[in-house]
C-alpha cells in the first residue's frame, strides 16, 4: 500500500543568529542554510497494517507523513501510496488518503462541525446517500452525539478532535495518516480515540501510519513500528522485538511495612532506589515471577507493583544504542 | 462545472453564516463606501471646476469609470482579500496543508472559498453611480452594458491574476501579508482615464502593467467610446495572466514547506 | 525615574529596530501604498500642461504634491494594527501589566520604522523637486518652521491613532475607523487636490477639523504662502486633545481589563 525508496527532503531557511549588529548585518546579506530534514529512508506497509512512527522531535516523521500525503514535494527518491506518485497530486490520490494533524485543525472555528462534515461532502463529492450512512456510523463509534451542532470553539480539546477525526473520515480513506492525534488529550479521551482508531482499521480495513509522543498508542495499535531519527531509519519491524531487545528489565515497586536496609536488597536484585519503607528493584522479564514470590515471602511488604519501563526510556535507550542490526 | 457551482455554494454557504453572526460589518462597509465614494467624487468636481476634460473624457464619462474604480476596488479588498490574499496566512499557520489534502484544485479552494456578503452596500453603491453616469450620458444600451460586463469580467481576471502571482510569492517569503499595498498603490492610477496621464505613464500603464485594462476600457465600453484594439487585447491579457498565475502556483506548491517539520 | 525610562526606550528600539530590518519590505510598502499624492501630482501637471490652473502651472503642482507626500509620510503609523493583533491573541494584557505605559513602546517602534523609511522618502522628495524645478518655490527661511510642524503632525497623527487603537480594547470594530482616518487626511489635508481650490466657505468648516493641519499647513508654510501661527496653534491644540483622549481611554482600560486578566 506505501512503498518508500530511499526518501530524501532537504530544504532551506534563513539563518539568522539574534542580537543587534546580526539583524543589522541580517539587512544586507541574509544566510540560508540547507535543512536535511529526511535523508533516504526506505520502507513498505502492507494493506491493512497499522504502523507507528517513532522518533524524537524533529526526527523528520511528520515531513515524512507530509511527503506521503503529497504535501511536501521530495527532494530526491521514490514513493508510491496506494499506487499513486503523491507529489504528483492527483485528484484519485488524495480522494484515497485522509490526514489528521493532532496540532492543528480543519474545523471552521466560528461554526458547528456539522457544516465542515457537508463542506467536505461537497469537496469529496460524496452521495448524500454514503455521507448519511458515514455520518450515522461515525456518530455512534465517536460518540459524537450533539457535539456537531455546537460551535466548534465551544467544543473540548477531545471533542474537537473526534470531530477533526470524523471530518476525515467522510470521504472513506483507504489511507490514514495520523499525526499525534492524541496531544494534549487526557487519558480517558485517549483511549478512547484509540479504540475508535483500532475499530476503524478492522471495519475498513484502512492502512494507517501514526505517529505519537504516547507511547501507550503506538503499544495499543501497533504490532510494528518504525524508528526514525535525524532523518535516519533505525529500526523497522516488531515492537516487541524492540522490547525484547532493549526493555529487558521490569520494574518491581516496593513498599514495607518495617525499614529494610539497602544491604539486604541487594541479594534480590539490581536497587534502582531505596530509602528504607520504599524500594524499586530492577529485574530481568523472566525472573519477575520468582522473584516476587521470594520477596513476598521474606520481606514485610505492604504492597508491591511490576512496571514496565516506560517505552519512551526504551526508544530513548535505543537511540543511543545506535543502529541495530535487523 | 456543475460540480464547480456546487463547491462554490459549498464555501459561501459557510462564509454567509459568518457574515450574518456580524451585522454591524454591513454597515461599517455602507459608511466606507459612502466615504471612499464622496472624497473621488469631490476630487473630479474640483478638477472638473478648473478644466473642461480629464484626459479627453467629460465628467460623467470620468464618473462612470469611477463607479469602476469603486467596483473593483470592493472586488480587490472585499473578495480578493479574504481568498487568495490569505494566502500568506493560511502558510504561516499551516492551515494550508488541510487544503492541499483535498481531492480539488488548491488555487482555486484558495480563490473562492468566501465570499463577503457584508460587501454589498459597497457593490450596490458602485453599480448605482456607473448606472447614473451611463443614464446621463445617454449610453445606457443593451450592447453597452453587455460590453461592459465583458470587460468588467476581464478587468476582474486580470486583478486576481496580479493578486495570485503576488501572494502566490508567500511560498518562499513567509511574511508578505502587506504585499496587497503593491497593488492598491498602482491601482490608485486606475482611478482616473489613462489619457488624464502623459504620454510615458500612459504607455507604461497599459503595456507593462495593465491598468488601462482594468477600468479605462471597461468606462470606455460602457461610454460607447471603445477603442477596438483595447478591447481585443483586454480577454488576451486576461487569459494569459490566469495561465501565468496557474503556472505559478504549480511551480510554487513544490517549494511549499509547511509550517512545522 | 529618568533613567529607568530612557533604559527601557533603549531596549525597545533595538528590538523593534531588528523586527523592522527583519519586516523591511514591509517598510517599504509603506511608502507604495503612500504614493497617491505623485499619482494626484502627474494628474494636475497634465491638466495644467498647456495652461496654469486656479494659479498653478505644473511646477507649482510639482511643489504641492511632493511636499505633501513627505507630510503623509510622515503620518503614518500602525498602533491600531499592533493593538488589534494583540487583543485578538489575547497577548495584550501582557501590556497592561509592564510598569511603562505600552504608549512609549509603539512609538519607538514608529520611530524605528522612521529611522528605515526617511531616507528614501527625503530623497524621493528632493529629487522630484530637483527634476521639476519645484524648489525654486520654497522660501528656504521657513524650512526650520517646516521641519517642526511636520514633527507636530506626525505626533498628532501618532497620538490620534493611538487613540483608536484603544478604542480597539472595547470593540474590534474601531479598526475600521483607521481608514476612514485616513481617506480624511488625505482629501481634507490636501494630499489630493491644493485645498484652496476649494469654495471659501467648504475651507472654513474644513479648518476646524485636524487634517489641513497636518498636510496641507506645513506645505503653504514651506512656500511662505500663510504664516506660522495659527497653523502651530492649531496643531498643538489638537495633540493635546489627542494626548487628552487616550489617557483618559488609559486609565479606564486598565481599571476594566486588569481586573479581568488579574
Amino acid at each position: 500500500m506505501i512503498e518508500v525508496q530511499d526518501l530524501v527532503k532537504h530544504y532551506s531557511v534563513a539563518k539568522r543568529e539574534g542580537g543587534f549588529s546580526n539583524s543589522v548585518r541580517a539587512f544586507f546579506r541574509r544566510e540560508r542554510e540547507t535543512v536535511k530534514a529526511v535523508e533516504g529512508i526506505s520502507f513498505s506497509i502492507q494493506p491493512g497494517e497499522i504502523v507507528g512512527f517513532l522518533g524524537p522531535n524533529g526526527a523528520g516523521k511528520t515531513t515524512t507523513l507530509k511527503m506521503l500525503a503529497g504535501l511536501l514535494y521530495p527532494t530526491a527518491g521514490r514513493i508510491r501510496v496506494a499506487g499513486f506518485r503523491p507529489q504528483e497530486r492527483k485528484r484519485a490520490f488524495l480522494g484515497t488518503i485522509a490526514m489528521v494533524l493532532g496540532q492543528k485543525q480543519q474545523l471552521i472555528w466560528d461554526l458547528p462541525p456539522a457544516d465542515t462534515f457537508l463542506l467536505n461532502k461537497e469537496i469529496y463529492g460524496v452521495s448524500d446517500a454514503d455521507y448519511a450512512e458515514r455520518i450515522a456510523e461515525l456518530t455512534e463509534m465517536l460518540d459524537l452525539g450533539g457535539l456537531v451542532n455546537r460551535q466548534a470553539r465551544k467544543l473540548s480539546l477531545g471533542e474537537r478532535m473526534k470531530c477533526e477525526l470524523a471530518a476525515a473520515l467522510i470521504h472513506r480513506p483507504k489511507v490514514l495518516f495520523l499525526d499525534e492525534p492524541t496531544i494534549g488529550l487526557d487519558v480517558n479521551m485517549q483511549q478512547s480515540l484509540r479504540d475508535f482508531i483500532a475499530d476503524y482499521n478492522r471495519k475498513t480495513g484502512a492502512t494507517i501510519l501514526l505517529t505519537s509522543h504516547y507511547m501507550a498508542d503506538v503499544s495499543a495499535l501497533c504490532k510494528r513500528v518504525i524508528v526514525i531519527n535525524r532523518g535516519r531509519l533505525l529500526f523497522d519491524g516488531d515492537l516487541a522485538a524492540i522490547l525484547e531487545r532493549m526493555a529487558v528489565e521490569k520494574a518491581v515497586k516496593l513498599h514495607f511495612s518495617a525499614a529494610v536496609d539497602r544491604g539486604r536488597l541487594e541479594a534480590y536484585g539490581k536497587v534502582a532506589a531505596a530509602d528504607g519503607l520504599e524500594a524499586e528493584l530492577h529485574v530481568p522479564r523472566g525472573a519477575v515471577a520468582a522473584l516476587a514470590q521470594r520477596v513476598l515471602a521474606e520481606l514485610p511488604v505492604a504492597d508491591i507493583a511490576i512496571e514496565d519501563t516506560p517505552i519512551e526510556t526504551v526508544i530513548g535507550r535505543f537511540m543511543t544504542a545506535g543502529p541495530a542490526p535487523s | 462545472m456543475r460540480r464547480m457551482l456546487q463547491l462554490v455554494r459549498a464555501f459561501w454557504a459557510n462564509s454567509l453564516a459568518l457574515d450574518l453572526e456580524y451585522r454591524i460589518d454591513f454597515l461599517i462597509s455602507a459608511v466606507t463606501a459612502l466615504f471612499s465614494f464622496g472624497t473621488g467624487l469631490l476630487v473630479l468636481q474640483v478638477m472638473f471646476r478648473y478644466s473642461q476634460s480629464l484626459g479627453g473624457w467629460t465628467f460623467h464619462q470620468a464618473l462612470a469609470l469611477y463607479g469602476i474604480y469603486l467596483l473593483l476596488e470592493e472586488f480587490a479588498s472585499g473578495f480578493l482579500a479574504f481568498n487568495i490574499g490569505s494566502l500568506p496566512e493560511l502558510i504561516r499557520r499551516g492551515d494550508l496543508d488541510f487544503i492541499l489534502l483535498k481531492p480539488v484544485n488548491s488555487q482555486l479552494q484558495v480563490s473562492i472559498r468566501h465570499f463577503r456578503i457584508v460587501g454589498l452596500p459597497a457593490y450596490l453603491l458602485a453599480l448605482g453611480i456607473l448606472g447614473y453616469a451611463m443614464a446621463a450620458m445617454g449610453s445606457l444600451t443593451v450592447a453597452n452594458v453587455l460590453l461592459l460586463i465583458a470587460f468588467l469580467a476581464c478587468a476582474m481576471v486580470i486583478i486576481y491574476a496580479i493578486w495570485a502571482l503576488l501572494h502566490t510569492l508567500a511560498f518562499w517569503l513567509v511574511r508578505i501579508e502587506n504585499i496587497a499595498q503593491i497593488f492598491y498603490a498602482v491601482f490608485e492610477v486606475a482611478r482616473f482615464p489613462i489619457g488624464a496621464f502623459p504620454g510615458p505613464m500612459r504607455i507604461i500603464f497599459t503595456v507593462v502593467i495593465p491598468i488601462t485594462f482594468m477600468t479605462t476600457v471597461p468606462a470606455s465600453a460602457a461610454a460607447g467610446i471603445l477603442d477596438w484594439r483595447l478591447g481585443i487585447a483586454a480577454p488576451a491579457i486576461a487569459l494569459a495572466g490566469l495561465w501565468l498565475s496557474h503556472r505559478f502556483w504549480q511551480f510554487a506548491l513544490r517549494h511549499y514547506t509547511s509550517a512545522s517539520s | 525615574m529618568i533613567a529607568p525610562v530612557l533604559r527601557y526606550c533603549r531596549a525597545c528600539f533595538r528590538a523593534s529596530f531588528a523586527i523592522m530590518l527583519e519586516y523591511r519590505a514591509t517598510v517599504f510598502l509603506w511608502i507604495l501604498a503612500g504614493l497617491t499624492p505623485l499619482i494626484m501630482m502627474f494628474v494636475w501637471r497634465h491638466l495644467a500642461a498647456d495652461a496654469p490652473l486656479g494659479g498653478r502651472d505644473p511646477k507649482a503642482f510639482s511643489f504641492y504634491f511632493l511636499t505633501a507626500f513627505l507630510a503623509t509620510q510622515c503620518c503614518i503609523a500602525w498602533v491600531v494594527w499592533n493593538v488589534d493583533y494583540q487583543v485578538r491573541n489575547g497577548t495584550y494584557a501582557i501590556q497592561l501589566l509592564r510598569p511603562f505605559d505600552p504608549w512609549f513602546a509603539e512609538l519607538i517602534e514608529n520611530v524605528s520604522a522612521y529611522v528605515l523609511r526617511m531616507p528614501l522618502n527625503v530623497l524621493i522628495t528632493a529629487a522630484g523637486l530637483l527634476l521639476s524645478g519645484g524648489w525654486e518655490l520654497i522660501v528656504p527661511g521657513r524650512l526650520p518652521a517646516f521641519l517642526l510642524a511636520l514633527l507636530l503632525s506626525w505626533q498628532l497623527m501618532f497620538n490620534t491613532n493611538y487613540a483608536l487603537a484603544l478604542l480597539c480594547l472595547w470593540s474590534e470594530r474601531a479598526k475600521s475607523a483607521d481608514s476612514w482616518i485616513y481617506i480624511m487626511l488625505y482629501t481634507l489635508g490636501g494630499a489630493l487636490f491644493p485645498l484652496d481650490f476649494l469654495s471659501p466657505g467648504a475651507r472654513a468648516v474644513i479648518a476646524w477639523t485636524p487634517f489641513p493641519w497636518m498636510v496641507n499647513f506645513p506645505v503653504e508654510l514651506l512656500a511662505g504662502g500663510v504664516p506660522p501661527f495659527p497653523g502651530f496653534a492649531m496643531q498643538a491644540a489638537w495633540l493635546a486633545v489627542m494626548v487628552a483622549f487616550h489617557r483618559i481611554l488609559w486609565a479606564r482600560g486598565r481599571k476594566r481589563f486588569g481586573a479581568v486578566g488579574g
